[in-house]
């Protein structure tokens, strides 16, 4: 897979170039602003961008502003977000309007190489990743929780796996569930949330934004 | 004084020194040396013209209509003349008195009453004083030497008579001159009559009211010129004590006729006092505003003037001389007093100040030569038998008049200011109230401004210790050539600014000295001012730079140590993987494993520790998104009710963190189940309310809300806390938008 990195410091971009290197995967550009991140999109033509959302020159959100900018250029473009803290206001925003194909990740958790290997299947097969801890913390919101007030505290749990990019199987492995109930579980979120049996991937997305629209 | 650009650049001269003036207190004013150059420049051409009538009347906005410009060269000639009237006229009257007091001791028969010779004086120097003074004002204006013309007559009437008396009764001397004065004593009444009635008729303006007025008038003037040329050669039968006595002049052959045309021509000028006194009602019934209100005082002596008139003459015919000068000399001296009454608030020949200045020094003189002879007189006599000579009595009289000049001085200058001079009176009264209340509703700056009349005084203080001016409030103030400065022992304590054109400076200066104390106090509060907001300055300065500090260490934090931990980690993970595919030992896999997940440890608490320091969601998604992220990370049911959009950074952060403390607070301490947090914006402040159901019990004395009171404070804020014991705990804060 053919991997654009844009992170300004320039040891982070190294070292995670030598990681997905060691995944099998080829890096082939890493750039330290959104403007080279552009630049290099459209010479490479990449499968994926991972992309930090703090970057010069005002080190606030120049990363998803970026991102936004390449997913309209783009729209197959694969996204990964990566950010220090939990930023995820700009990083939601993507996500909410263009869920496919798009991830948000937390830089320490991308150190479990299992969780950033998964992560970058799971988006360019078409899905959507969040953070763990992103997900806990719109979870934990109150207004959240009364606008999903139609589910079950265990369908949410399920649900907040579903954004997590989970599998089937994970979720069941996770929630100490068979995947059977996951199955029923899932089958009954997208009751409630209104959407209408279609291709598996595509139905999980899209539960995905109705959670991430509420 | 009367104070008059002229004035002043008499005053100072030319080249202009920094004019101080001494005042009591060993306070010194002065005006500032650059004003006197320039009002030097101004009047030191060749037609060195000033506008003296044409004062401003402050309650009406408009200058008086027969203002004049007078030549200042010119007018020293005239003001001569008018002086030299005024001491001929006094002069008279000195000598009669004398005669009188030489004769007192003398025959009975020619003794007189000391009330006569007081009415009389009073007739004269009001008429001559009036006079005197108008008439240096406003040379083009009648009434001045009327006036002055009036005293001249009246010391003429009785410096005629006291001649006679000495020469031609005591001495019976058959000389002309003893008669002519006589008769010329005798006949004076006629010309006081036409002068009077010349008075009324050309009050205010100098003209007569219209042409037919005018007629009259000239007919009155006629009249007694006629009747006093009839007196000049009328063989008049005089009363004692000068029965003997014989006009000179008197033209015998045709006696009859000539005591006729007498008595025509008195007769007729009294009617033409009568008509005057009409014509000045008349001219009140047509004026309106400001001139009839002038004029009432005049109304006021002209309506029983016709009785007096009466009164005069029954004395005269019933030989009454006491009646008759008590008659005549009252209303004569009456009317240049009521001129002086009217000028009262509507400054009538603008001789208001010189009046009430005039009258004061007058009436204390009086009052403390009655004293000082009183005083000797009780004093000698009490003593008597004590001391012998007369220097006891004199030395004690003395020291008690001492004593009493300045307060009574000062008494009769306010009475007679609350008369003549309303305005400097009510300034004055305006500036003694601030300075004795207690609390004064409103700053001394709005007090002096209101006593002068100048909507645009200001008040600058100086701060010796900063070698600065500043304003009541503290804040730096300018200076200006030409302020007023108000110092105390050469030291300068303030500078007065005032519209020049309209405030006199004097009474200003006069204000700003009875203001002193006030002055010194308002200094003092306008130093602490000062200091309060430099504090205020350095607190929001120490804030600033403690936020910056904060940002740049996270700034460093975020992209130094973090970045390099997770470089680290990621190249020990990428050479796991790679040793994983060439088989290394599980043993130094498992290490592997334990570093990196000691890195994300690491990482994650730097995270933290950057995230207190600056929360990036703040900065990321303003107020409303730190604290949703903030209420999604406490055990609490949070309510959040936040206004959109984005605040200043400095009010963002300010508030956010007078939340968090908020919020820690009840977590910690409020056993609450709710927590409502409010941020609503309005004008020009933004506000932060987080309201608990908790416990209550919380105070400021904490170190926490202490410090976000310092926080809110800082940034020009305030932060409120209302917590009852059971009631819940309420934290406000209000701050200024910013930017």
């Amino acid at each position: 897979m053919r991997i654009v990195i844009a992170d300004d410091s320039l040891l982070l971009r190294e070292g995670l170039a030598h990681l997905l290197a060691q995944a099998g995967h080829d890096t082939v550009a890493g750039v330290g602003d959104g403007e080279a991140l552009l630049a290099a999109l459209e010479r490479y033509r990449p499968d994926l961008a991972i992309v930090d959302i703090r970057m010069p020159p005002s080190y606030t959100h120049e990363g998803s502003v970026a991102a936004a900018d390449a997913r309209k250029r783009w729209p197959d473009l694969a996204i990964l977000l990566l950010s220090q803290s939990i930023e995820g206001r700009h990083a939601l925003e993507l996500a909410r309007s263009h869920p496919e194909r798009f991830g948000y990740l937390l830089k320490d958790h991308i150190l479990d190489v299992a969780v950033l290997t998964d992560a970058i299947t799971t988006i360019v097969a078409g899905g959507t990743v969040l953070d763990p801890d992103v997900v806990a913390q719109f979870l934990g919101r109150r207004s959240t929780r009364d606008r999903i007030g139609a589910l079950t505290a265990r369908e949410r749990d399920v649900l907040a796996a579903m954004a997590e990019g989970r599998s089937n199987h994970a979720i069941a492995a996770r929630l100490s569930l068979t995947d059977k109930t996951v199955e029923t579980h899932i089958g009954s979120i997208l009751t409630k949330l209104d959407l209408l049996p279609e291709p598996d991937d595509h139905r999980r997305v899209l539960a995905v934004r109705a959670w991430l629209d509420q | 004084m009367v104070p008059s650009p002229g004035d002043d650049a008499a005053d100072h001269g030319p080249g202009g020194g920094d004019a101080h003036v001494p005042v009591d207190d060993g306070v010194v004013v002065g005006l500032m040396p650059q004003v006197s150059a320039g009002r030097a420049a101004a009047t030191s051409g060749r037609a060195r013209t000033f506008c003296v009538g044409a004062v401003p009347d402050a309650h009406t906005g408009c200058s008086w209509d027969y203002g004049v410009v007078q030549e200042r060269g010119g007018g020293r000639a005239f003001a001569g003349v008018a002086v030299a009237a005024w001491l001929l006229a006094a002069a008279g009257y000195l000598y009669t008195v004398v005669i009188h007091a030489r004769l007192g001791g003398g025959r009975e028969d020619l003794g007189t009453d000391p009330s006569e010779a007081v009415v009389y004086g009073a007739a004269l120097f009001s008429a001559a004083t009036v006079g005197v003074v108008v008439a240096i004002r406003q040379r083009r204006h009648p009434v001045g030497w009327l006036f002055l013309a009036l005293g001249l007559a009246l010391s003429v009437g009785a410096a005629g008579d006291a001649y006679a008396l000495e020469h031609g009764v005591l001495r019976g001397e058959a000389g002309a001159v003893a008669g002519l004065s006589l008769v010329a004593g005798q006949a004076s009444f006629i010309a006081w009559f036409a002068l009077v009635a010349a008075v009324l008729h050309l009050t205010p303006t100098g003209r007569p009211l219209s042409r037919r007025w005018g007629y009259a008038l000239a007919g009155t003037a006629a009249a007694g010129s006629v009747a006093l040329g009839a007196k000049a050669v009328q063989d008049t039968a005089f009363d004692p004590p000068y029965a003997a006595m014989r006009n000179p002049w008197a033209v015998r052959s045709v006696a009859g006729l000539v005591d006729l045309v007498a008595a025509v021509g008195i007769a007729a000028t009294m009617l033409g006092l009568v008509v005057a006194a009409a014509a000045i009602v008349v001219r009140s019934r047509r004026s309106e505003g400001r001139e009839r209100q002038q004029l009432r005082w005049m109304v006021l002596i002209a309506v029983p003037l016709p009785a007096l008139v009466v009164v005069s003459l029954v004395a005269s015919v019933g030989d009454l001389p006491v009646l008759q000068t008590v008659a005549t000399g009252g209303f004569v001296a009456l009317i240049p007093i009521a001129a002086g009454l009217s000028v009262q608030r509507y400054r009538l020949y603008d001789v208001d100040r010189v009046l009430s200045r005039a009258t004061t020094y007058a009436l204390s003189s009086l009052v403390l030569a009655g004293w000082y002879v009183g005083v000797v007189a009780i004093a000698g006599r009490t003593l008597a038998g004590l001391v012998d000579d007369s220097v006891v009595p004199v030395t004690v009289a003395t020291a008690a008049t001492v004593v009493l000049a300045a307060p009574v001085h000062r008494r009769l200058q306010n009475a007679i200011d609350k008369r003549f001079d309303r305005r400097r009176y009510e300034a004055h009264q305006l500036v003694r109230e601030h300075v004795r209340a207690s609390a004064p509703t409103r700053s001394l700056e709005k007090t002096l401004s209101e006593a002068l009349h100048d909507p645009t005084l200001s008040v600058a203080y100086w701060m010796p210790a900063r070698n600065q001016w500043v304003s009541d409030a503290g804040r730096p103030a300018t200076i200006e050539v030409g302020d007023i400065e108000i110092a105390r022992n050469d030291e300068a304590v303030a500078r007065i600014r005032v519209d020049r054109a309209t405030v006199d400076s004097r009474l200003a200066v006069e204000l700003a000295t009875e203001a002193l104390p006030e002055l010194d106090n308002v200094r003092l509060r306008a130093e602490v001012a000062l200091q309060l907001e430099e504090v205020r300055e350095s607190r929001a300065r120490i804030v600033a730079a403690e936020a910056s500090e904060r940002h740049r260490i996270e700034r460093n934090l975020h992209d130094g140590a973090q970045q390099r931990l997770l470089a680290l980690a990621m190249h020990l993970r990428a050479s796991q993987l790679r040793d994983g595919d060439t088989g290394g030992a599980a043993h130094d896999r498992a290490l592997v494993d334990h570093a990196v997940d000691e890195i994300g440890t690491a990482i994650r608490e730097l995270r933290e520790l950057a995230n207190g320091l600056h929360p990036s969601v703040l900065a990321d998604g303003g107020l409303a998104a730190a604290l949703d992220d903030l209420a999604g990370r406490v055990p609490l049911v949070v309510e959040l009710d936040v206004v959109p959009g984005r605040f200043d950074a400095v009010v963002e952060e300010a508030l956010w963190f007078v939340a968090c403390e908020a919020v820690a607070n009840t977590v910690k301490h409020a056993k609450a189940h709710s927590l409502h947090v409010t941020v609503s914006s309005g004008g020009d402040t933004v506000r932060l309310v987080c309201r608990d159901d908790g416990v209550g019990g919380a105070h400021e004395g904490g170190s926490g809300l202490r410090g976000i009171a310092d926080r809110a404070e800082a940034i020009g804020g305030c932060l409120g806390i209302h917590s009852l014991p059971g009631g819940g705990t309420t934290i406000e804060a209000v701050v200024p938008c910013g930017s």
